[in-house]
């Protein structure tokens, strides 16, 4: 049954009749033919670039391309002097077309506009140029900004007259000046002259600090905006004046081959760890780490050779000032032993080598399916088995004597050296087809499908992500019993996802699904159409 | 005055620090532009003092380019110079760097300073019908710098500027999504271009230099872009379980990596539009869990099919240590340390380090697939033969590209460095201030560079016993601290081929280009 499935699910890829895509090219300035528009249609699928079909308008701007498997492509055009601009459609900000079965796209109208330009100057407070400045334009309204694929950059860099130049679509924009940082230790440099340090921080046009109070720039096909003066502004004190966060190690081994190391973790819930900064503990025992974003973070110090793994107990705290006086005691930690169950595994009998991996650190399991892993960070991690039996999951954990059920281990208050045993199950396993909104397969598209525990408020995580092939099936193994939400976007079309809400609305719009211990569903889902995810 | 005494005065001195800090120095003086002697306002100067963990010192030229810095610590301070448009001697890649010195307590010093002005290159970049080009972006490559570029404007015009004054290669890089060959119902052919250096070259080899002078623009830097066919890079990888994780292409060439995952479910993998050239090629799997051997290939103007990369798992490798002579030993606990040879800077090398026990054993663990160099953690010893298994070798380079195979390493290890030193001469044959360089004649080792003194002289001691290439260039056309082979490909002209064997100490003059 499942077999037969499949061929006809390639049977129906395979026959797909092939579409045709033909047009003019033409100046949108005047309306006169363009000859010599390299047009590219790029078929673009989750697994990456799928193929490619070209074209060049001729003497009447007249183009063809025929034999195109229908799908989603990328519109991308080149002629010199030109940009190709499209009203937006979906949740990427690119031009692109869709191409039914058999469908002729007989009189396409590809309208490109002369390139618009704004050119102009970086000076600081002197009037003096400042090159190495990265300027970069940003449409006035993103959201209904026409989209285009820009090949010349929608950014330029200052040279030593500090001038910078961008071509692009027209339309209103915000120009924005970012002034490159300079290395600094986080120790203000001294002035005895009279003058003081100065910082530059990210400018808009025409010098102000926030893109509220910018003056837009109105960017005309065919014509350049010249003189665009951005006068630097100082950067606020957060800014200009690094914090540290400072304090001593004890501990060290005597004799210790190497130094001990100091690390944080900056951010709160699932961004935490994301943003990771280490420094080497001096001679003296101290340390300092610079810091510049005020808020959550976890320090910790950690030592290891061949023998010896020392962690400390991590410190959390909220930073908004300097933070010194931070006291870390080296013992032993950072170690984990364990074993790991598999259903299948016989006592006695030589199992399969597997990775275990903790956070950033992993180590193979031995035949008996034990482990001894060293260099575990604090933080709260999935932990990963791999490989796994087809469907298996880690059902539940046992940390020093407790149960923990799921995969996932909070080690954010220290890893101790701790036993830990992993248990894994076979859970079910959720497969069917993705259809567009005319109910045919979406093969060969740009589609996202996401598994989301209804429990759980919605919150999705890489794991709740899955994969669509190029033949519009999507399935997700090893999913644990439980009920979820299952919904599909198309990312050419779909809306835009830009906030944690805007996932949870998605997610919320998706269908209920139960799944029982080891059960095998079929299912095949629509796409999530742009106004239901809206509303 | 008598020995004693002076010991006493300095333990006073000692005594009296200890009571109150030293008085403190100061520093006051112009900074000037190189070439036309004037003064320059607005110039941001900094004073690193060469203690760690002290506050740097700073000021700011005034309309008559004069600064001061008063209440410094006694201490070795660095000048760091910062003004649009100019750039401080050591930027320019000077030798010695004139503006470090020491201030002593109650200093008051008084210095000039001069700042070079910047040079920049402009021209064209045009196809082979002789078209400009838009979007195209062009780099500058040389010794010290690389990474000033920019990008063609609507007529094919570009300008780099901030440059030291010296030589450059220049070179226009098509941006080449990796996608296989437009399909075309309408007769036309796909045009392809690939990375050309300035005139119209493909390879180092065939770059001609650009001068640029201090504050001046050399114009009429036009590149003809040289068009090659689009060939495609396919293949197959072996023994990668098939799963979630998915397994990454890695590509090196000219000292660039780049991730890629062009690989399809069914475990093959097709690469397009790569430019002519060397290139090594891996697979891995997750976090580098588990790697393909290296496959190395050259893009010529023909599709390369059917490439294996084959998944093999790290392993471990133990083995011994003989010492050739005492000398060899290490004074405290030693290391050998294995690092895997990549013509990649930024690629992701795998390094392994393992302790030297007493008896001489040692164990390298979980060594992944690839191409290593033996060396030691102390600095009297070097490999002089190895023997994996049965096979043995001359000098550090391990070849693992099939896996260790469970096979022990027995690694000899001698003391007999040689020596070369000699003088840079002119065409006149006047000493000269350069840079002496030294490589490896095949690619697996670190070039080594020396800054001669104004006698033009060098030594290069404690060098491993092999062949080597050696010459000499100007003063900022010094080759990259991270030079690999293709940097040194355009001083093959210059090279002298030299074989240093045990305990040599040779002599050899060279003469600038």
């Amino acid at each position: 049954m499942r077999v037969a499935g499949l061929i006809l699910l390639i049977c129906t890829a395979a026959s797909a009749q092939p579409a045709a895509f033909e047009g003019t090219a033409v100046n949108g300035a005047n309306g006169q033919p363009l000859p010599g528009v390299h047009i590219s249609l790029i078929g673009v699928t989750m697994s990456g670039i799928r193929d490619a079909y070209g074209a060049i308008s001729d003497a009447t701007g007249h183009f063809s391309i025929a034999g195109i498997p229908p799908g989603p492509y990328v519109l991308l055009t080149e002629l010199r002097g030109f940009i190709y601009v499209q009203e937006k459609k979906g949740a990427l900000p690119i031009p692109a077309v869709t191409l039914k079965a058999g469908e002729h796209v007989a009189a396409f109208k590809l309208e490109m506009s002369p390139r618009a330009v704004i050119s102009g100057r970086v000076v600081d407070e002197f009037g003096d140029p400042v090159q190495h400045v990265n300027v970069h334009v940003q449409a006035v309204s993103p959201e209904t900004a026409p989209v285009s694929l820009n090949i010349a950059g929608q950014d330029a860099q200052t040279d030593d007259r500090g001038v910078f130049r961008i071509s692009g679509a027209p339309g209103s924009y915000h120009v924005r000046a970012n002034p490159p940082h300079n290395e600094s230790d986080g120790t203000p440099e001294i002035r005895t002259d009279g003058t003081a340090p100065i910082v530059y921080g990210d400018t808009w046009y025409p010098g102000v600090t926030q893109v509220e109070q910018a003056a837009p720039v109105e960017a005309k096909a065919g014509a350049e905006i010249g003189g665009i003066e951005i006068r630097l502004a100082r950067a606020a004190t957060r800014e200009t004046h690094r914090l540290t966060i400072s304090g001593a190690v004890s501990g060290l081994p005597a004799g210790a081959a190497s130094t001990a190391t100091v690390r944080f973790h900056y951010g709160a819930g699932p961004m935490a760890g994301m943003s990771f900064m280490s420094a080497s503990v001096r001679p003296d025992g101290t340390f300092t780490l610079p810091f510049s974003e005020p808020g959550p973070y976890r320090v910790w110090a950690y030592y290891s050779d061949a023998k010896t793994h020392l962690q400390s107990q991590p410190v959390e705290f909220r930073a908004t000032a300097d933070v010194t006086g931070l006291q870390l005691n080296l013992e032993p930690g950072g170690e984990i032993t364990g074993s790991v169950e598999v259903p299948g595994d016989r006592p006695g009998v030589p199992r399969e080598k597997r990775t275990v991996r903790i956070g950033d650190s992993s180590v193979e399991t031995g035949s008996d399916g034990s482990f001894h892993l060293t260099g575990a960070s604090p933080g709260k991690y999935s932990v990963e088995i791999d490989p796994l039996p087809q469907n298996g999951y880690v059902e539940s954990m046992t940390l020093d004597g407790a149960k923990i059920s799921g995969g996932s281990l909070d080690l954010t208050h220290g890893v101790r050296v701790s036993k830990l045993k992993i248990a894994v199950t076979i859970g079910g396993e959720i497969t069917g087809a993705v259809l567009n909104k005319d109910g045919q397969r979406a093969a060969n598209s740009l589609v996202v499908v996401a598994l989301a525990p209804a429990e759980d408020e919605y919150e999705i995580d890489s794991r709740s992500m899955g994969r669509v092939d190029d033949n519009g099936v999507y399935t997700f193994h090893g999913v644990a019993p439980g009920k979820y939400r299952l919904v599909a976007l198309d990312l050419f079309s779909g809306s835009q996802i830009t906030s944690p809400d805007d996932a949870k609305r998605f997610v919320q719009r998706g269908e209920l699904i139960e799944v029982k211990p080891g059960e095998r569903i079929t299912k095949d889902i629509k796409v999530l159409e742009p106004d239901d995810a809206k509303k | 005055m008598p020995k004693s005494s002076f010991a006493v005065a300095l333990l006073c001195t000692a005594a009296l620090a200890q009571n109150q800090p030293p008085p403190p120095a100061s520093v006051s003086g112009v900074v000037t532009n190189s070439v036309t002697g004037a003064p320059i306002p607005r110039v941001h100067i900094a004073l690193h003092p060469n203690s760690q963990q002290q506050p740097t010192y700073g000021a700011l030229s005034d309309a008559e380019g004069k600064f001061s810095v008063t209440s410094l610590p006694p201490d070795h301070y660095r000048v760091e110079m910062q003004r649009t448009g100019f750039l401080g001697p050591q930027q320019a890649g000077y030798l010695e760097d004139p503006n470090y010195f020491e201030l002593t307590a109650g200093q008051k010093k008084d210095v000039s300073l001069t700042l070079i002005p910047t040079g920049s290159i402009s021209g064209q970049v045009l196809n082979a019908a002789g078209e400009p080009m838009e979007a195209i972006p062009v780099m500058v490559e040389r010794g010290w710098v690389s990474g000033i570029g920019g990008t063609t404007d609507e007529n094919g015009h570009f300008r780099l500027s901030g440059l030291a004054p010296g030589k450059y290669r220049v070179r226009a890089a098509p941006f080449n999504l990796p996608f296989p060959p437009e399909h075309r119902t309408d007769g036309t052919e796909e045009v392809h271009y690939a990375s050309t250096y300035f005139p119209a070259s493909l390879t180092v080899k065939g770059a001609s230099q650009v001068t640029v002078n201090a504050g001046a623009e050399t114009t009429g830097v036009d590149i003809r872009l040289v068009r090659t066919p689009i060939v495609r890079v396919s293949g197959k990888l072996i023994g990668f379980p098939a799963g979630e994780h998915s397994v990454n292409l890695h590509l090196e060439h000219d000292g660039n990596s780049n991730m890629s995952g062009f690989n399809k479910p069914d475990g093959t993998f097709e690469i397009w539009r790569l430019d002519p050239g060397k290139y090594r090629l891996y697979a891995a799997a997750g976090q580098n869990q588990l790697r393909s051997a290296p496959v190395e290939f050259e893009i010529a103007g023909a599709n390369i099919d059917n490439l294996v990369l084959r998944a093999i798992p790290a392993a471990d490798i133990p083995g011994s240590v003989t010492f050739e002579d005492d000398a060899a030993r290490p004074k405290k606990a030693g290391r050998l340390v294995l690092t895997e040879l990549t013509s990649s800077r930024f690629g992701n090398v795998s390094r392994a380090e393992a302790a030297v026990d007493a008896d001489g054993s040692f164990v390298f663990q979980k060594v992944q697939p690839g191409r290593y160099i033996v060396t030691t953690s102390w600095n009297t010893a070097y490999v002089k033969s190895m023997t994996l298994g049965t096979i043995p070798s001359e000098g550090g380079v391990l070849g693992l590209s099939t896996g260790s195979t469970n096979a022990s390493l027995s690694v000899v290890l001698s003391s007999a460095v040689g020596e070369i030193s000699g003088a840079v001469t002119d065409d006149k044959g006047n000493p000269v201030n350069a840079f002496a360089v030294l490589a490896p004649e095949t690619d697996d080792g670190t070039p080594l560079q020396m800054a001669t003194g104004p006698d033009g002289r060098f030594t290069f001691s404690g060098i491993i016993p092999r062949d080597y290439i050696l010459f000499a260039v100007a003063p900022g056309e010094g080759i990259r601290a991270d030079a690999i082979a293709h940097d040194l490909e355009e001083f093959a002209d210059i090279a002298e081929h030299i074989t240093v064997r045990p305990r040599d100490k040779l002599v050899k003059d060279l003469k600038l280009r």
